[in-house]
């Protein structure tokens, strides 16, 4: 009797392992591509990043020839006067965060029910988004061309003798730049806005309208404040962008004039690959992931935290 | 006769408010518009004060350098993007949509330590895999081949997973045990019951990776060099550097490249720009 029963036990526990080996084999075939990729593109590049950041690598090296030199790439860091341009840059860029996202915010609520068409305007407004930086850099050339495009000779003939010198100014570059990365984000931010307005109950309005507020106030004493778990993601997003984020500057200005368009994200391309310090570039980018993770770390605990 | 007050200034409102968002959005238009119009004019025109939104004289001389094939052979960097891109796609489309399909609905042992692995990749940025990647293609023997470009994509992108798992996670449990009853193994599951049941997920993945591979620059930029291999945004931006004058033809170019991805967002947008917002905010 009892043998009996450790029997069936075991005839179902075999059973069950069998469905379980079966389910396994079909799991990571399915996802056989995705772990490969996870495996040689994250796990290995990561560890091999790690390891080359303490190194003298270079381009131009064999891999056998580079030399271990300790933490001497992360304490150059500090006396690197490219390195710190790029990362007070880096600040300045920060100035694009809070416009564009009080923009955005601004056009989600006019486009939640306050406006006509707003399907249209919703389209127009994600098209910048989706444009290749590209295309749009050489139309951002030809507009701010400083003797001949179209904003200069408009602020010439309203009477501005000397008007900005603009992409290629040390001092105007940045904002040229800033409005381009305005102009390429605020659409999208106003989508994700607008999904979260959609999640704002319509009576909480109703009622504010009932008791006599306006749409400004209401806009400052519902909206905002409902919206504050979006804008907090938004900033810290677009935040961790500013740093990353390198491909439009190559594209607009490689950096110049000078060093005044730089951001850190840049200046880790233009040491590997133009300098072809790929040692040094490794250690830079472990420093912008350490940033980063800071950025992710506010995020997670002020989420958790809030109860958002 | 208070209420039918109250309404009017409503209405009044809301032509104001549409009024202001016109402008903010003709303004926000403005950078296509003086594309598509200098494109039309010869590199003279191009500048002339006032701005002639619609050129006196349409001056297709742009166009003819881009397609002419004349001094660059603009058919091949279209040719070379619509062949990564679309390579680029179909591999996103495989590998992240299996991918989703087993985190979602496989249980195999190691699933959810695995996907929070590969979710955590995203958090990663893409400088520190740069160069390692660099060096993967250079001992694989593929750097300046094309296959560089859509390699990557093969091998399950992170947020196209993720965004899979999220629609594939919304196919009943009910349904996919039904078919095992009659026999189906989990490929047949996969293909007849879930994947058309997501496939506003999958019109998603396929724009949004679409959009992204089309305008890929940062990987051909490191790892092509042959001009001939060059994609349509490399080819614009090497252009630019080298045709600095000749802005015609780069907007002609310029036109030409995004002409592709209007037509298809304007085309499809209603079908799944909710889906579009939504899933950016999940993400």
């Amino acid at each position: 009797m009892r043998t009996k029963l450790t029997s069936i036990e075991l005839e179902k526990r075999k059973l069950k392992r069998r469905k379980q080996l079966k389910e396994d084999i079909a799991g990571y075939l399915f996802i056989l591509p995705n772990l490969v990729g996870f495996l040689v593109f994250t796990m290995f590049a990561v560890v091999f990043s790690f390891l080359m950041s303490f190194t003298d690598w270079s381009l131009i090296k064999k891999l056998s020839a580079v030399k271990w030199v300790g933490l001497k790439n992360y304490i150059d860091l500090f006396s690197d006067k490219w390195f710190q341009a790029s990362v007070i840059n880096n600040l300045w860029f920060l100035l694009v965060v809070p416009v564009t996202i009080f923009l955005a915010m601004i056009f989600a609520f006019l486009m939640n029910d306050k406006i006509f068409f707003k399907k249209g305007f919703r389209t127009i407004l994600y098209l910048p988004n989706i444009t290749s930086t590209v295309a749009v850099s050489v139309v951002w050339f030809t507009l701010f061309n400083p003797r001949m495009g179209p904003v200069n000779q408009l602020l010439m003939a309203l009477g501005v003798d000397n008007p900005p010198q603009w992409l290629i100014s040390t001092v105007w570059a940045k904002p040229c730049i800033g409005l381009l990365m305005i102009w390429k984000s605020v659409g999208y931010y106003s989508l994700l806005y607008l999904a979260a307005l959609q999640g704002i109950p319509k009576q909480l309005y109703e009622s504010a309208t009932m008791d006599g507020a306006s749409g400004v106030k209401q806009f400052f004493k519902i909206t905002i404040p409902l919206l504050s778990p979006t804008t907090f993601m938004l900033t810290i997003l677009s935040v961790m962008n500013n740093f990353k984020d390198w491909s439009l500057i190559q594209i607009m200005t490689e950096g110049g004039p000078g060093t005044s368009t730089y951001n850190i994200g840049y200046y880790i391309y233009y040491v590997a690959f133009r300098k072809s310090r790929m040692g040094y570039a490794s250690a830079i980018s472990w420093v912008l992931l350490l940033i980063l993770m800071v950025f992710t770390i506010i995020r997670f605990y002020v989420e958790k935290k809030k109860d958002f | 006769m208070n209420n039918e007050g109250y309404k009017r200034k409503k209405l009044a409102v809301k032509i104001f408010l549409t009024v202001i968002m016109a402008i903010v959005s003709f303004t926000m238009l403005l950078p296509f518009l003086w594309m598509i119009s200098s494109s039309f004019k010869d590199s003279f025109s191009m500048f002339d004060y006032p701005i002639k939104w619609i050129p006196d004289k349409f001056d297709f001389s742009g166009y003819k350098k881009v397609w002419g094939g004349e001094e660059v052979d603009f058919l091949r960097f279209f040719m070379n993007s619509i062949k990564t891109t679309a390579l680029s796609v179909l591999g996103t489309f495989i590998s992240c949509t299996l991918g989703g399909f087993a985190y979602a609905k496989i249980r195999f042992r190691g699933r959810n330590g695995l996907f929070l692995a590969k979710l955590s990749t995203m958090m990663i940025p893409s400088q520190i895999t740069m160069l390692p990647t660099f060096m993967i293609f250079k001992w694989l023997g593929i750097l300046d081949t094309h296959i560089a470009i859509w390699l990557p994509f093969f091998l399950g992108q992170p947020f196209g997973t993720f965004l899979m798992r999220q629609y594939f996670q919304k196919v009943p449990d009910e349904m996919l045990d039904s078919a095992r009853i009659d026999g189906a193994g989990y490929l047949r599951m996969f293909k007849d019951i879930a994947l058309p049941l997501a496939q506003a997920g999958v019109s998603v993945l396929v724009f949004l990776y679409f959009v992204w591979s089309w305008n890929f620059y940062e990987g051909p930029l490191l790892y092509i060099h042959s001009t001939k291999l060059y994609t349509l945004p490399l080819a614009i931006k090497f252009f630019t550097d080298e045709y600095q004058t000749n802005y015609t033809a780069i907007m002609a170019a310029s036109v030409s490249m995004t002409v592709p991805v209007l037509i298809l967002f304007i085309g499809l947008q209603r079908f799944f720009i909710e889906d579009i917002t939504s899933s950016g905010l999940k993400g």
